[in-house]
């Protein structure tokens, strides 16, 4: 089938006008999913930033003769081996593990598309010593590559943010500059430049805006996977160190008890999943909504 | 049935410097682009990780070519005989890989980009598809700012603004309409977009290439009625780089045909049409068709054999010899230029003489 | 529309010819569904295809042009479309048929040849092997026969060397050849009908001509029908018998090639025809007048005006029943039946 059939140029010039990102997020907002990963979302950031008010009790607050206890009326999610409040410790661990996730990811970002724009927009050997740099990178299990890291850096939270960070970097680098190269040959780069536009305004007007969309996805199934990264590392012992609550520590000690005390494991693996979920799920939405050719059947405009 | 008046648009007494250019209308004004020799060769890569180059396509292969001041210049051929590449060209868009391209007397293929740059201000470039040439993501009142934003022009968020309603109306679009996106306009209104953006920064010269292939009909009447309705309003030249030679017709003072990277003949439009000296020429002539059966019915069309060859490999000689319906004993040889056949026309053909 | 006219008044004019239409349309409205509503892309539309005759449906985007006749082989996206009306191809009503017995028509009786014959192709396989396929997809032919059925096509549509062809991947070859090689595809089930939908819109001028000529040699030589579906007059004034110009999905004007050209009747026709540019009008471009332009857009066909559809864009708007009534498509006067226009407008002299 190639004739395309006539109606593809219905006359659009009538359409009320409404701006690109209101329009957006009221396409979002229709998608009964991204609404509630939305929501649990929002309630997740609250309880990061508040989580020390919400909590009924301290992180570090033990219950002497209190150990190992089952759920209850006064711990809902049960107390550790230390007799503290497994739902305080989750609350509070929230903080550290979207911090680690949102530090990470930011660094991975700035980074990874910083590289992706420059090896994607000059191209030639520019292009060259990054990706093939950007592979090696890649080429290592994500794991491995951050232990090596802080193998280097020292154990600790804020190296393991930068551990992170680079381990996601080349992901980044790779959907930027995919990204990049299609945009690169858009007209409208070429008329930008016919009227005098210099890199710097191609890039950060045109190119990059345009390139958006697969990196905004892309932000937000990585943040999931720092998550979970953190989580990998605090159970090898090498992320938050004690006594500090990660949802990653918290599951790595909790696995000792598994036994005896499931609850002690279930809650902050529950977090992570809910968290990575919601990532994912609204990632997803976002890829949906951001493709102009899902966004015209979403919002009914065009007949194909 | 015209909505292309000159009166009525509105905007004659608010365009700003744009009316002070003198309008230079006499197509027999001095020479205001020359290319010289011009080259554009692209590497075919190999593909292989070294990257090394198997040949090169030669898009444009020694052209010379003059646009006077204050003429529209039609540029016709077929594709792939590398008419866009030279339109890049003059406005430097493409590297040339030889010769040179005088701009006003400034020769740009040897500038610093930094200098070409501030120049670009001089030159504008409309684009064949409306569809891709403006960003979807900028509104249309930006995307025809852009240049002002460039090279500083109408400093100020209002005078600016003001500014891009002024062009809005000059080339007929509602300049309530500057906060919408492309995709909330037609094909027709999207090409005058790209034409105000065209004319924001004042320029002397506009290549247009193709700038109405991708329109319908009555879309394209529109457009090209607009076009020529703006040069005589401020004294522009136009390279109008298209296939389409009836609408070249419509709009050029002269004309200049190409074929696999060479202008086989140049002249005045009103010749070159009605007695093409040039084989090639002819053929394409004869090939247009016309909205009249009974001409149409009684017209001996000349239909030329085979394809275009590669222009990684041009044939030597004379490079239209393989489709040639009047090839002789010089062709294969000799390496026709251009030579003066008429009152003002040149064609590079020997049966007007063996050159080369 | 009033279309119990169209139908008698159409057969009418061909009663001397023998055999009759091959293909005869009448009133075939096809509808999309879409999330902003129905769209009336065709709406009621009636012509017929003589053996040995071009038929041009001319019109520009969005005039429904092109998804008139897909809808007649099936070829539009089941669900999506609604199709009505009647299409008769050799006695038999094609508009109802189920895939299956659509599949035998595809080919054999009807052939179609699209704009890019870039696309039209499947890249990663030979010509030859499209060509065989097409051609054992109409029974019985064994590979054997069929590769040199596919060659002597090859050769028929003029493509020098056929047999060293039939082994060419689709890139291997220029547009013009590609196109061809679409053609000798279309051909290979010997169709009564051939439908050419912008079949050379994609191609340079001197290529046109070339399958222009092509077209036509094999159609005498064959007698076959021809639809050639446009938006170029230039192309419609050199091929076509009889011309229907579309607008909106409706027919404004239709009529035999030189009475359409010479004494147009419909605003719309007489538009479309003034914003061509004449490339032997011996004046020089700064010497002519400006095109004649239609201000405006064709109508949204989720919202077709109650009226006439061209009403918007109008320069005449002759009565008042214009922006009311869809007018009728009715005999021009003097013209004997050979020329039918749907206006209220009768210019001068016509």
């Amino acid at each position: 089938m190639t004739s395309e059939p006539d109606t593809a140029s219905v006359p659009v010039a009538t359409e009320k006008h409404r701006p690109r990102w209101a329009e957006t997020l009221l396409l979002l907002v229709r998608n009964p999913m991204a609404i509630a990963s939305g929501l649990v979302l929002i309630g997740l950031l609250v309880v990061g930033l508040f989580g020390q008010w919400l909590a009924p009790y301290g992180h570090n607050e033990q219950f002497v003769g209190g150990q190992l206890e089952a759920p209850s009326g006064s711990h809902w999610f049960g107390t550790d081996e230390a007799g503290r409040d497994v739902f305080s410790r989750v609350l509070l661990g929230a903080e550290v593990s979207l911090r680690v996730g949102a530090v990470a990811v930011g660094i991975s970002l700035v980074a990874g598309v910083l590289i992706g724009l420059l090896a994607g927009y000059y191209g030639r050997w520019l292009d060259d010593a990054l990706m093939r740099f950007m592979d090696m990178l890649f080429a290592f299990p994500a794991l491995l590559m951050a232990i090596a890291v802080l193998a280097i850096l020292g154990r600790g939270e804020n190296n393991a943010m930068i551990a992170i960070g680079i381990v996601y970097t080349p992901i980044f680098a790779r959907v930027t500059r995919a990204s990049v190269l299609t945009v690169r040959e858009d007209v409208f780069i070429r008329a930008s430049r016919s009227s005098g536009a210099g890199d710097a305004r191609i890039i950060f007007r045109h190119v990059l805006p345009n390139a958006a969309p697969p990196i905004i996805v892309q932000t937000t199934i990585s943040l999931a996977f720092a998550i979970l990264s953190e989580a990998a590392l605090s159970f090898v012992g090498l992320g938050t160190q004690p006594p500090n609550p990660s949802w990653g520590r918290m599951l790595s000690e909790g696995r000792g008890f598994i036994e005896h005390a499931w609850w002690m494991a279930l809650f902050p693996g529950l977090a992570i999943f809910v968290t990575v979920l919601a990532f994912n799920v609204l990632g997803d939405a976002l890829r949906d909504v951001l493709d102009p050719r899902q966004r015209s059947t979403l919002s009914g405009k065009g007949a194909r | 049935m015209s909505d292309d008046a000159p009166a009525g648009r509105g905007g004659r007494g608010g365009l700003g410097a744009l009316t002070e250019q003198p309008a230079q209308a006499s197509p027999a004004g001095d020479v205001l682009v020359e290319a010289s020799n011009l080259e554009v060769h692209f590497p075919i890569r190999s593909g292989t990780p070294l990257r090394g180059t198997t040949g090169h396509v030669r898009a444009v292969d020694g052209v010379d070519l003059q646009v006077r001041r204050g003429e529209t210049l039609g540029l016709v051929g077929e594709s792939g005989c590398g008419k866009s590449t030279l339109g890049n060209a003059l406005l430097r868009l493409v590297e040339p890989t030889a010769g040179s391209v005088v701009f006003d007397g400034v020769d740009l293929t040897s500038m610093k980009r930094s200098q070409l740059r501030a120049l670009r201000r001089r030159m504008a470039m409309i684009f064949q598809d409306p569809f891709a040439s403006l960003d979807p993501r900028r509104t249309v009142g930006d995307t025809i700012g852009e240049p002002l934003a460039i090279h500083g022009l109408h400093r100020g968020r209002d005078r600016r603004r003001g500014r891009v309603g002024e062009l809005m109306e000059v080339v007929g679009l509602n300049p309530d309409h500057h906060n919408r996106y492309p995709h909330e306009f037609s094909g027709g209104q999207r090409q005058r977009v790209g034409i105000a953006r065209a004319l924001a920064g004042e320029p002397d010269f506009v290549v247009c290439d193709e700038p109405i292939a991708s329109l319908d009909v009555s879309v394209q009447a529109q457009v090209v009625n607009l076009l020529r309705r703006l040069q005589s309003e401020f004294g522009l030249t136009y390279l109008f780089v298209s296939h389409d030679l009836a609408a070249v017709r419509q709009i050029a003072d002269r004309v200049a045909v190409m074929y696999l990277g060479r202008v086989v003949e140049v002249g005045p439009a009103t010749s070159v049409v009605a007695s093409p000296q040039h084989p090639y020429t002819e053929a394409l002539v004869s090939a247009i068709p016309v909205p009249v059966p009974a001409r149409e019915r009684e017209r001996e069309r000349i239909v030329l054999h085979g394809d275009i060859p590669s222009p990684a490999n041009p044939p030597s000689g004379c490079r239209f010899r393989t489709r040639c319906p009047k090839v002789f004993e010089p062709c294969p040889d000799h390496d026709p230029v251009l030579q003066l056949v008429g009152d003002q026309q040149e064609a590079a053909c020997h049966l007007h003489g063996v050159t080369g | 529309m009033s279309h119990g006219a169209s139908d008698r008044s159409s057969v009418a004019g061909q009663l001397e010819q023998p055999a009759g239409p091959v293909l005869a349309v009448r009133d075939l409205r096809v509808a999309f569904r879409t999330p902003l509503g129905l769209a009336q892309v065709v709406n009621g539309i009636s012509y017929d295809v003589e053996p040995g005759k071009t038929l041009a449906i001319v019109g520009e985007s969005g005039s429904g042009k092109s998804v008139g006749t897909l809808a007649l082989l099936g070829l539009l996206p089941s669900g999506v479309a609604n199709v009505d009306g009647s299409a008769v191809f050799a006695g038999r009503e094609l508009i109802g048929l189920s895939e299956d017995q659509l599949r035998p028509i595809r080919g054999a009786g009807i052939g179609m040849v699209f704009q890019d014959p870039m696309t039209s192709l499947n890249p990663v396989l030979t010509v030859g092997r499209q060509i065989v396929e097409a051609i054992r997809a109409q029974g019985t032919a064994s590979k054997g026969a069929a590769r040199a059925r596919a060659g002597e096509l090859l050769a028929e549509v003029g493509i020098p060397d056929p047999a060293s062809r039939l082994d060419a991947y689709p890139h291997q070859l220029s547009g013009g050849m590609r196109q061809r090689v679409m053609i000798a595809i279309a051909l290979a089930g010997g169709p009564k009908v051939l439908i050419a939908d912008e079949a050379t819109t994609a191609l340079d001028v001197t290529v046109q001509a070339q399958i222009l000529e092509l077209i036509q040699r094999l159609q005498e030589e064959h007698g076959t029908g021809v639809v050639w579906i446009t938006h170029d007059l230039g192309v419609v004034a050199g091929i076509a018998d009889h011309v229907l110009v579309m607008y909106a999905g409706r027919c404004v004007e239709e009529g035999n090639v030189d009475e359409l050209f010479d004494r147009p009747v419909h605003p719309y026709t007489r538009g479309l025809l003034g914003a061509m540019p004449l490339v032997d009008d011996p004046r020089p471009a700064r010497d002519r007048d400006p095109l004649a332009t239609m201000p405006g857009l064709p109508p949204d066909p989720v919202a077709l005006p109650p009226g006439c559809a061209f009403y918007p864009r109008c320069p005449v708007r002759a009565d008042t029943r214009c922006a009311d009534e869809v007018p009728p498509l009715v005999s021009v006067a003097g013209s004997g039946d050979a020329h039918r226009a749907a206006t209220f407008y009768a210019p001068e002299g016509a």
